[in-house]
């Protein structure tokens, strides 16, 4: 019987291949947990704190994409500090930053981002997510050989979204704490750490040696938490 | 046969601005074709023959491409034309209806001679004056020297049948066309919905294309105008990061700019300006690069601004800078770069920083530091602080990274300020 895969059988619709290769996060044991890297395209959701080195997880990615391509961070919650960016390899000449005043407009511009086929990672910062919404930027995205990144809080409230991904990230004290909570094509991860210390040394709370105990300056209780 | 004259009778009837703007329509139409052009108000161009004649050698073919412009102009009462070796020959021949395109020049100088008067642009009393003396023709009065018609009649006169006669120079200004694009289109309805806009913006936009295309050249900015019932006429700004002509490309972008203008009250006519023209920019893309309908960045950037305004969309650079709230700098996207890009310090810098340094309730663990930043003591805006980096743990996240500061050597040197986020 011949099925529909086979290779005989033209597909137009569809693209090659090779064109889904998974991009490369840079840290070893989150290509591991993501079965190779970053999906090509899509849409994938990373529930985060603010500042606990989530967009350093992104930085190797962001650096990879502008090589060739441009980046788009729509509606970061900061103004971003250049020198760090440029300092992790970024191209600032291929970073688009797009602010919005209102919700309707920032998934319009990452729509036409991703559509674009100019921007191969899009980034933005979004707590109010529907289902339309998704399968929408899901086709921009396929349209356009596009990954879009949604950065939302982890209080933020939503249903099952269909996205490609869904990352838990929490704070660690030697890099990132990332749980892989649904990946198309893979099975979900348990928490693991994402140590960082190659790539951000200063950035990781030193362990101290066993034989070394610290000179206490404050009372004990102040440290538990 | 150096010269054509066209002449319009219906543009006679006309008021003298509405028929100057008709009369450059025309000459705007027929230099797609003809180089040299000098307008005749009020109804009436000439065209030099000789510079066209190494582009036509057969003048026949030159004159059938000016025809088919002429018939787009569906001008009812059409027009007389007629070729003569000087302007005011042509023109003579122009006003009595000549109409033909004669193989040599002897039936045209026949025509001219039998002309009767009341065609010239003699005055009355001149006229009469030559009708006693028994001169009914031009050619018997072309037949007399200038010296002896100077003697009889006034200057104007002489200088008219000398200049008829080539015997006497006759300068002419020539047409230029104009560098700015400025056309209006009354609608045959008033229009209030702005999506319903779009069809009549776009026979304007076909004429900029037109317009464009003919000089080669883009524009990155427009300006649409509707008038509004009622209302003061209400003027729409639409740019573009680089030039563009094509209507596609303006249609969208204006209709862009329209979805974030609702129409105070209906539209009754409508307005497109464009100035500064720019060079076209040809885009080369890769076939074969695999990606799909990949746009340019300009193209992206253009659809964004035209929608969230041209601030909204930013690229950002760093300057030479220590002080940490100058180093970033943003300026609207595909915008030459102000500031001479920074050597990189391989400093440990925040990803994100927070526009006002925050003050802290608790002190945060520090993890390492200080980073003294001393500098800006020449332009007022001193800073000294020790900088650390730290990990918060008063937040309702606990375990974030921050870049936070205390002032050195000051009152409140205890005081501790968060100032970015090692994102």
């Amino acid at each position: 019987m011949l099925s529909f895969d086979h290779p005989l059988i033209a597909r137009g619709f569809q693209r090659p291949l090779a064109q889904s290769t998974p991009l490369t996060s840079g840290y070893p044991a989150l290509d591991q947990a993501l079965g190779g890297g970053w999906p090509a395209t899509g849409v994938g959701l990373v529930e985060t704190p603010l500042g606990i080195g989530e967009l350093r997880l992104l930085l190797p990615l962001a650096q990879q994409v502008t090589q060739e391509h441009w980046l788009a961070l729509i509606n970061p919650p900061h103004p971003l500090q250049s020198d760090a960016w440029q300092h992790a390899g970024v191209d600032l000449e291929r970073l688009l930053l797009i602010h919005t005043e209102s919700g309707k407009k920032q998934l319009w511009s990452a729509e036409q981002c991703l559509k674009s086929g100019l921007c191969r990672l899009v980034i933005t910062w979004c707590d109010r997510l529907t289902v339309t919404h998704i399968k929408r930027l899901q086709l921009a995205a396929s349209e356009g050989d596009a990954l879009l990144l949604v950065l939302r809080s982890p209080h933020a409230r939503g249903g099952a979204l269909p996205v490609h991904l869904r990352l838990q990230l929490r704070a660690h004290a030697r890099g990132v704490q990332v749980a892989v909570l649904k990946q198309r094509g893979g099975w979900p991860v348990p928490a693991f750490v994402v140590a960082m210390h190659t790539h951000w040394p200063d950035l990781v709370v030193p362990e101290r040696a066993p034989n070394i105990t610290p000179f206490v300056r404050q009372p004990a209780a102040r440290h538990a938490g | 046969m150096q010269w054509l004259y066209l002449y319009f009778p219906a543009l006679t009837a006309l008021a003298e601005a509405e028929a100057d703007a008709a009369l450059r329509d025309r000459a705007r139409l027929l230099y797609r074709t003809s180089a040299d052009i000098s307008l005749h108000p009020p109804a009436g161009l000439w065209l030099k023959l000789k510079a066209m004649r190494r582009l036509y050698p057969d003048l026949r073919v030159y004159w059938a491409a000016l025809a088919e412009q002429l018939e787009t102009l569906r001008d009812e009462q059409g027009y007389h034309y007629a070729p003569g070796a000087t302007p005011l020959a042509a023109r003579l021949l122009a006003l009595t209806g000549y109409n033909h395109w004669p193989a040599s020049a002897e039936p045209l100088n026949e025509a001219l001679a039998a002309c009767p008067l009341v065609y010239t642009d003699l005055s009355d009393k001149v006229q009469t004056q030559c009708r006693r003396l028994g001169l009914t023709g031009v050619g018997e009065l072309s037949a007399m020297p200038l010296k002896a018609l100077a003697r009889r009649f006034d200057s104007q006169s002489v200088h008219y049948i000398g200049r008829l006669t080539g015997q006497l120079k006759h300068p002419l200004a020539f047409y230029q066309p104009e560098d700015q694009f400025a056309e209006t289109l009354d609608l045959y309805y008033e229009v209030s919905l702005s999506d319903r806009l779009m069809a009549p913006i776009d026979t304007l936009l076909a004429k900029l294309e037109s317009f464009l295309r003919r000089r080669d050249s883009a524009v990155q900015q427009l300006t649409l105008q509707l008038w509004l019932r009622d209302q003061p006429p209400e003027r729409l700004q639409v740019g573009a990061a680089e030039g563009l002509y094509r209507v596609d490309d303006w249609h969208t972008l204006l209709a862009l700019s329209l979805t974030e203008k609702p129409l105070a009250a209906p539209v009754y006519a409508l307005g497109l300006y464009a100035d500064r023209l720019c060079p076209q920019q040809g885009s080369s893309q890769d076939l074969l690069a695999g990606r799909r309908n990949r746009q340019s960045a300009a193209q992206l950037v253009n659809v964004l601004q035209a929608r969230l305004g041209r601030a909204a969309v930013q690229q950002c650079s760093c300057a030479n800078e220590h002080r940490p709230e100058y180093v970033s700098s943003t300026r609207p996207a595909l915008t030459p770069e102000a500031t001479a890009p920074l050597p990189d310090t391989r400093a440990l810098r925040p990803t994100l920083l927070l526009p006002k340094p925050q003050a802290l309730a608790q002190a945060p663990d520090i993890i390492h530091g200080p980073e003294r930043i001393t500098t800006g003591w020449w332009d007022g805006a001193l800073v000294v602080r020790d900088y650390y980096v730290a990990r918060r743990r008063d937040s309702r996240e606990p375990g974030q990274w921050c870049w936070v500061y205390r002032i050195p050597n000051s009152a409140e040197r205890h005081r501790w300020y968060l100032h970015g986020y090692f994102s």
